[in-house]
């Protein structure tokens, strides 16, 4: 059951109560991360199945980080290509033995800025926020029990800046810690926690949920 | 089976997931899963040609190494073309307290540098430290060693410091830059703001190796000018590169 409207706390935003959380996707995974270094290292060495695992274990991740930043299909397939593309030209850039998925998000996020940056310097100023609904089998949200509040989080969410969104979706979805989301977005820390903040405050008050200050600092430190 | 299910498993890279009936059951309904199975195989065959094998990203020490080596390239260069008038015109403690700066202003933009250029790297040391000891602390230090005055050719000599640093700067920031290419930058005004500042402090160690002269208006403004150029440069060439990719 999702509790993500009511109480926006370290683990139930978006996601099931801590009791009957099964680990998944949208969740960190320890195991995945422990993982990556090991792929990366071998993808670097021209291994073929090596390369072949990293996507797939990957590529769900950055596809629903994609779909919860574009709601566009279409255009979350183009940021899925360009982004990989650009993950292999840069796999030099990756210094064995570090984070993988930080490294990765600093790569997908860096292509949804350049996209941004293309689309507003083209002449042409096409729609590009595709409704989910016209996509239902598409549509992320079936998989996170959308009863009740959820289609009110979701509104919540998509009306808070692009920064704060794709921090929260990173401390929250992807279950990252603050100094990994700062190493993905290229900022500091309290700056992570300052957006995070303003986030959770925005939420709260699009959802009418009274504020819960404590909470919210223990859940950033 | 339900989609996050599907995308639990790949992502656990569990073998059986393949031929599991529940997946079969789960894609003959499911478009956005089929979606996602084929997008990723379609990823994977379009790499698979691509690969070939490259070397990691080499250790902090080496791009620190690397940055020194290219400031002793330029003062070697510098002691060739120009001579040694400077250096040995300055006292034992100016040429310390002018080592141990040139050596943090290497150090500081080495390693700032070498964050820059990889993605979601740690930055040991902000961006804006380098830029900070070459632009302010470089005039600082000058007030603090040289004597007040502006020489006797203070405009014509200065101009040919200034043109002679530029031209260092930017020998030395476009065999950085060559280097920068084989990195991912995120922020190019700010690898071109540190690519600048390294090309201007390779600069000012050789102006201060072959400039005999000592007055500190000379040494402040004509020398510092030029590494501030180089920096201001660097940045607006990195903004306008960022802004048009």
């Amino acid at each position: 059951m999702i509790t993500a409207a009511v109480t926006l706390g370290r683990t139930a935003f978006l996601m099931p109560a801590a009791s009957d959380r099964d680990p998944s996707p949208l969740t960190g995974n320890p195991a995945l991360s422990a993982v990556l270094p090991g792929l990366m290292s071998r993808y670097q060495n021209a291994d073929a199945v090596a390369a072949d695992e990293l996507v797939r274990r990957v590529h769900p991740i950055l596809t629903r980080y994609y779909y919860a930043l574009t709601n566009s299909p279409a255009l979350v397939e183009d940021l899925l290509q360009e982004c990989w593309l650009r993950i292999h030209r840069a796999r030099a850039t990756y210094r064995p033995g570090e984070p993988v998925l930080p490294w990765m998000f600093a790569i997908a996020r860096h292509t949804r800025v350049d996209q941004y940056r293309r689309w507003r310097r083209s002449a042409h100023r096409e729609s590009s926020i595709d409704s989910l609904a016209a996509h239902p089998s598409l549509d992320p949200r079936p998989a996170m029990d959308t009863h009740l509040q959820a289609e009110a989080v979701l509104s919540a969410l998509a009306a808070i800046p692009g920064g704060q969104r794709e921090v929260l979706l990173l401390l929250k979805v992807r279950d990252m810690s603050v100094e990994e989301v700062a190493r993905a977005t290229g900022a500091t820390a309290p700056a992570v926690k300052q957006k995070a903040y303003r986030a959770y405050q925005a939420i709260r008050r699009a959802l009418g949920v009274p504020s819960r200050k404590r909470e919210e600092a223990d859940d950033l430190r | 089976m339900t989609c996050a299910d599907v995308d639990r498993r790949l992502s656990e890279g569990r073998e059986e997931l393949t031929n599991s009936p529940d997946l079969q059951t789960h894609l003959s309904h499911c478009d956005r899963c089929v979606r996602l199975l084929k997008s990723a195989q379609s990823i994977a065959a379009l790499l698979q040609p691509k690969l070939k094998r490259v070397r990691p990203w080499p250790p902090l020490w080496a791009s620190v190494a690397a940055a020194f080596a290219l400031a002793a390239l330029f003062a070697g260069m510098q002691i060739l073309g120009a001579g040694t008038a400077g250096w040995t015109g300055l006292n034992i403690p100016q040429v310390l307290l002018l080592a141990v700066w040139a050596g943090a202003v290497i150090l500081a933009a080495a390693v700032s540098l070498d964050s820059a250029l990889r993605p979601a790297a740690r930055a040991p040391v902000p961006s804006w430290l380098p830029v900070l000891l070459l632009t302010l602390g470089f005039p600082a230090l000058s007030g603090v060693l040289f004597p007040a005055g502006t020489g006797d050719r203070f405009v014509p000599e200065g101009l040919e410091c200034l043109l002679g640093g530029l031209m260092i700067a930017a020998f030395a920031g476009g065999i950085t830059y060559g280097v920068a290419a084989y990195g991912y930058v995120t922020d190019w005004a700010r690898t071109g703001m540190l690519i600048g500042g390294l090309g201007g402090a390779v600069a000012l160690i050789a102006l201060q190796i072959s400039c005999p002269d000592h007055y500190f208006a000379h040494v402040a403004v004509w020398h510092g000018l030029a590494s501030g150029v180089a920096v201001l440069t660097g940045w607006l060439a990195g903004r306008r590169f960022q802004r048009t990719g």
